[in-house]
């Protein structure tokens, strides 16, 4: 067996999420796409985890999971200890107080037709016995935490601009109280300057308020400023797990290299070093289905790599799943070792 | 573009939309007071009408209009006024029958098959095509035989087969709300189904509703009518519009003028339903959007003997340049060149015009925005201002335009080769050239694969490949400027460097340039030779990418690196206050003064010039403290 996260990662009873061997899969017989292919990953409470990829990594399919509004092929997701697999939101109950979301489109997140007062209220009037006047003073308190004038309660989604309706989704979130928030790309539609101002909203609501994020990104510089652990995705699959600094700065795994790489940085200096230092991946116009799904873009790609998916190995601190880092010499089923260093 | 800060503090939803587009089209106010009219005088027929419309005068047949009959009497010399006022009734009761009847089921299913989908969808679409598949006229003369003279029967079962209609629209309406992100936000708040039905979905399928509705009337009345004209409406003895027309056509060689009052009651009606239905279809999304009046071009273009005399190597001169649209200008005095060999950004953030500057270029803005002032020159010739025709032959060939997003830049309906053919055919290549350069182009823009890729259509290759070929067409008619608009930031970040290789290689033989328009310093850090930067309509920093970036002298550029997150760090960042004044809130002053940390009294007095910034290369900067920033080193 490829060694389970139990096994690689110190098990604490202090996960608030855990997500077990999680697969996600569209259509049906043959022309089925796995969006989400075997992705083990845990979240502790007040902790920031990065979920890194590019378009197509299933990266927004787990987040989807996880909050209920896209059903599970195989696999487990509990939340604090409650198997929530296949709960629908909607059938969620008190949980769904705990478990909240900010969506990446500030536009299409909020209502059109209905004043951000009523937006923030919904939920508030749904599940907690508050009064109206109750839930006004909620309304204001939630207003000026995200930094948003007391007036603003009164308008429509319009009347804002696209940082302020992030605020304003933001502060939805924060309505119930949640231990997690599921930030699903929140910077990616915004501007550098509102995209600094939301990160550090979001950084202060974290410290002030105890929030665990699994946060949802594909920008390498944005995930490190705001997590603590990061989970690089591609295709579906878990290609490296670790400690931010650890996967920004040291990245192991191929592909992380490589995203570390393109990432270009505003120093010109640097930028050239690292364009001359990169090794120009193209894309491939067909995907293997069997052995590292990285295989057909790898630079360091070997015959194994086609045919056998890597096992999971720790290295220092993070987890890799490469053919690079062998837990025991090719055969992952036998390798009992995963502290092995390499 | 994307951050439009509307000011108006109203909701945008299509009820409410089509509700102020009826409060607001006198064509629609009148059709209201007409129906208001026409349900008045039939309700309240018994008083009103002059007479009663049963009674026969025999003396008084097929009489004009005159004092005491104001439009006539019949061939049995009964009134035509009063039959008219009670011949309303049955029509219009049986009309708002039916499509009370089709609503009532129609909205509920809808919401359901919408909503839910799986099987509930299913068997609720084949149910609504068995009801398209009936032919409710047919079915109406059966019932008429069956149950004679019972027009609820007959409307009953006319609102039953008009409920597959309402059932598809609210359906489709649904699905197309079910998808938004607003309501899987409401999911994830643990709303019940009911109140996410009832407060999320329903308010957006309300103004379709109303609009097929309105059409249901219509048809309805015509129906209602016609089973009357036919003598299988209601009791032959009541009055009513269809029967009217019927007896008015058995007189028509005696007296034509009986036709006219039942007709046109009924097609006014009929009208002003349909003008109702219209109304607010127009104000639901996707309906038409008032047609802006296309401004004549009013262009000062400088003389060429007014500007500084131009390098021979330059190849595009942008000057003093303004674009406006309707509420103002968005550009506002733009000054920049591009030599041959050379890439130069535009970098700013939503609302700095960069991307308006860059449409500007090419005649390329949309049809409410014009250059108001300043001069476009390329290659010697001056684009602002110039006739369409010009300006086409200019595009193509000598500037071509590459979109952020590259499957818009494609056809869906051909192949990539069919595309870049045409592209070629068109520049005036034969046959057998076009196809010939067609594999040498796609291989110049690093595809591996060109004859597997030109037999692709846009769907089946992935987003790198779609902006590999789109620049392959920009190419195909051998441009000397490219223009690319954001051309990464749709792409993965892998893909992205591989993209900037490509334009690096396009621009390195040194007879080309490009301008590329983005948001992100690290793509221009990446690519640029020069930069300028832009803030509220105006280049505010301009210069080699490196000393740029690498120590600012305007605090916009400055702080814009300092928020910008890196791979090394972590923790709070330094932000810039507040947001990007909208173009009607532009101060006289420095734009930015407002949110700099530096601006002093002189900064508010009066419109900043862009100053010369001494060192080893041209550099400017629209600051009054930027030789104070000099000392600093950037980031």
């Amino acid at each position: 067996m490829t060694p389970t996260p139990e096994e690689v990662q110190p098990r604490t009873d202090a996960w608030l999420l855990e997500i077990d061997h999680l697969r996600v899969s569209y259509g049906r017989r043959r022309r089925t796409h796995t969006a989400v292919d075997d992705v083990t990953l845990n979240v502790g409470a007040g902790e920031a985890v990065g979920l890194v990829g590019e378009s197509g990594s299933g990266k927004s399919t787990i987040g989807r999971a996880v909050l209920g509004l896209t059903a599970s092929s195989s696999g487990r997701i509990r939340f604090e200890d409650t198997d929530i697999t296949s709960v629908p939101a909607e059938r969620r109950g008190a949980l769904t107080a705990d478990l909240q979301v900010v969506f990446q489109d500030p536009y299409g997140s909020l209502n059109p037709a209905r004043t951000i007062s009523q937006t923030l209220t919904e939920p508030l009037l749904t599940h907690r016995a508050m009064t109206a006047e109750q839930a006004r003073a909620r309304v204001q308190g939630l207003l000026d935490q995200v930094g948003l004038p007391a007036d603003a309660a009164n308008r429509y989604p319009a009347a804002f601009s696209g940082g302020q309706r992030q605020r304003i989704a933001i502060a939805r979130a924060l309505a119930s109280n949640p231990k997690l928030v599921i930030c699903d790309e929140p910077v990616s539609a915004l501007d550098l300057s509102t995209q600094a101002q939301i990160l550090n909203l979001l950084a202060d609501l974290r410290a002030d308020l105890g929030l665990a994020y699994l946060f949802i990104g594909h920008n390498l510089a944005v995930v490190r400023n705001l997590c603590d652990r990061v989970v690089v995705l591609y295709r579906g699959q878990v290609m490296e797990t670790g400690p931010a600094a650890q996967v920004t700065g040291h990245p192991l795994h191929p592909y992380t290299a490589a995203l570390v790489a393109a990432a270009p940085v505003a120093d010109v200096a640097a930028q050239r070093e690292r364009r001359l230092a990169r090794v120009t991946v193209t894309e491939p116009l067909t995907v293997a289905h069997s052995g590292c799904p990285f295989a057909g873009r790898c630079p360091h790609v070997e015959d194994i790599c086609r045919q056998q998916r890597p096992a999971r190995v720790k290295v220092g601190e993070s987890v890799v799943a490469c053919h690079l880092f062998p837990s025991g010499k090719g055969d992952s089923h036998t390798s009992g070792s995963v502290d092995e260093k390499v | 573009m994307s951050t439009v800060v509307h000011h108006a503090d109203s909701p945008v939803g299509p009820a409410a939309r089509a509700g102020r587009a009826l409060a607001t089209s006198p064509l629609t106010l009148t059709a209201v007071a007409w129906l208001v009219l026409v349900v008045l005088t039939s309700v309240f027929a018994d008083q009103l009408a002059p007479f009663d419309p049963l009674t026969q005068n025999l003396t008084e047949l097929l009489k004009p209009p005159s004092a005491t009959h104001w439009l006539g009497t019949d061939s049995l010399g009964r009134d035509v006024l009063s039959r008219l006022m009670h011949g309303g009734d049955t029509l219009l009761w049986g009309a708002a029958e039916a499509t009370a009847i089709a609503v009532a089921l129609g909205l509920p299913a809808g919401l359901l098959s919408g909503y839910r989908g799986g099987i509930a969808d299913a068997v609720i679409s084949w149910l609504v095509d068995l009801t398209f598949a009936v032919p409710a006229f047919v079915v109406l003369v059966a019932l008429a035989v069956i149950y004679p003279q019972n027009t609820a029967v007959m409307m009953a079962v006319l609102g039953v087969l008009g409920a597959g209609a309402a059932t598809r629209l609210v359906r489709n309406s649904t699905r197309t709300v079910r998808d938004e992100l607003f309501i899987d936000a409401a999911r994830v708040s643990g709303l019940p189904l009911r109140t996410i039905l009832f407060r999320h979905v329903l308010p957006t399928v309300v103004a379709p509703v109303i609009m097929l509705a309105a059409t249901s009337m219509a048809i309805c009345v015509i129906v209602l009518s016609s089973l009357s004209f036919l003598g299988l409406g209601g009791s032959p003895e009541a009055p009513s519009w269809g029967q009217m027309i019927y007896e008015a056509s058995q007189n028509i060689t005696v007296d034509s003028w009986l036709l006219v009052p039942p007709g046109a009651v009924l097609i006014l009606t009929v009208i002003a339903f349909n003008l109702i239905a219209n109304t607010v279809r127009d104000a639901l999304p996707g309906g038409p959007t008032p047609r802006p009046v296309r401004h004549r071009r009013t262009v000062l273009a400088e003389t060429a003997a007014q500007r500084p005399d131009a390098d021979p190597q330059t190849l595009l001169g942008v000057h003093g340049l303004v674009v406006e649209f309707p509420s103002g200008p968005v550009v506002d005095g733009v000054t920049f060149a591009v030599r041959k060999g050379e890439i130069l950004g535009l970098v700013g953030e939503s609302g700095s015009g960069k991307t308006v500057t860059a449409l500007a270029i090419p005649g390329l803005l949309p049809i409410d925005e014009r250059i108001t002032a300043g001069s476009v020159r390329f290659a010697g010739e001056e684009l602002a201002g110039t006739t369409e025709r010009r300006l086409s032959r200019v595009r193509g060939r000598g500037v071509a335009y590459i979109a952020q997003e590259p499957m818009a830049a494609l056809d869906p309906c051909y192949t990539v080769g069919n595309q870049l053919r045409a592209a070629l055919r068109h520049f005036g290549a034969t046959r057998r050239a076009a196809a010939a350069r067609t594999g040498d182009l796609l291989r110049e823009v690093g595809i591996s694969d060109p004859d597997r890729v030109m037999r692709c259509r846009p769907h089946q290759i992935s987003g790198g490949i779609a902006q590999r070929v789109a620049i392959a067409l920009a190419l195909t008619g051998d441009p000397a400027l490219l223009i690319a608009d954001e051309p990464t930031t749709a792409l993965d970040v892998t893909v992205q460097a591989a993209i900037l290789d490509l334009f690096r290689n396009v621009v390195a033989t040194g007879e080309r340039a490009l301008v590329l328009v983005s948001h992100d310093i690290g793509v221009v850090a990446d690519v640029c030779d020069r930069v300028a930067v832009m803030y509220a309509g105006q280049i505010v920093e301009q210069g080699e990418t490196d000393s740029v970036l690498g120590a600012p002298r305007h605090p916009y550029t400055r702080a814009l690196l300092r928020s910008m997150p890196s791979l090394d760090t972590a923790g709070r960042l330094p932000v810039i206050p507040g947001s990007v004044p909208a173009p009607d809130a532009w101060p006289e002053g420095c734009r930015f003064a407002a949110r700099c940390a530096l601006a002093t009294d002189a900064c508010k007095k009066g419109p900043i010039p862009l100053m010369d910034v001494s060192g080893p290369s041209p550099r400017t900067t629209r600051c009054v403290r930027g030789h104070d920033l000099a000392p600093e080193p950037g980031r």
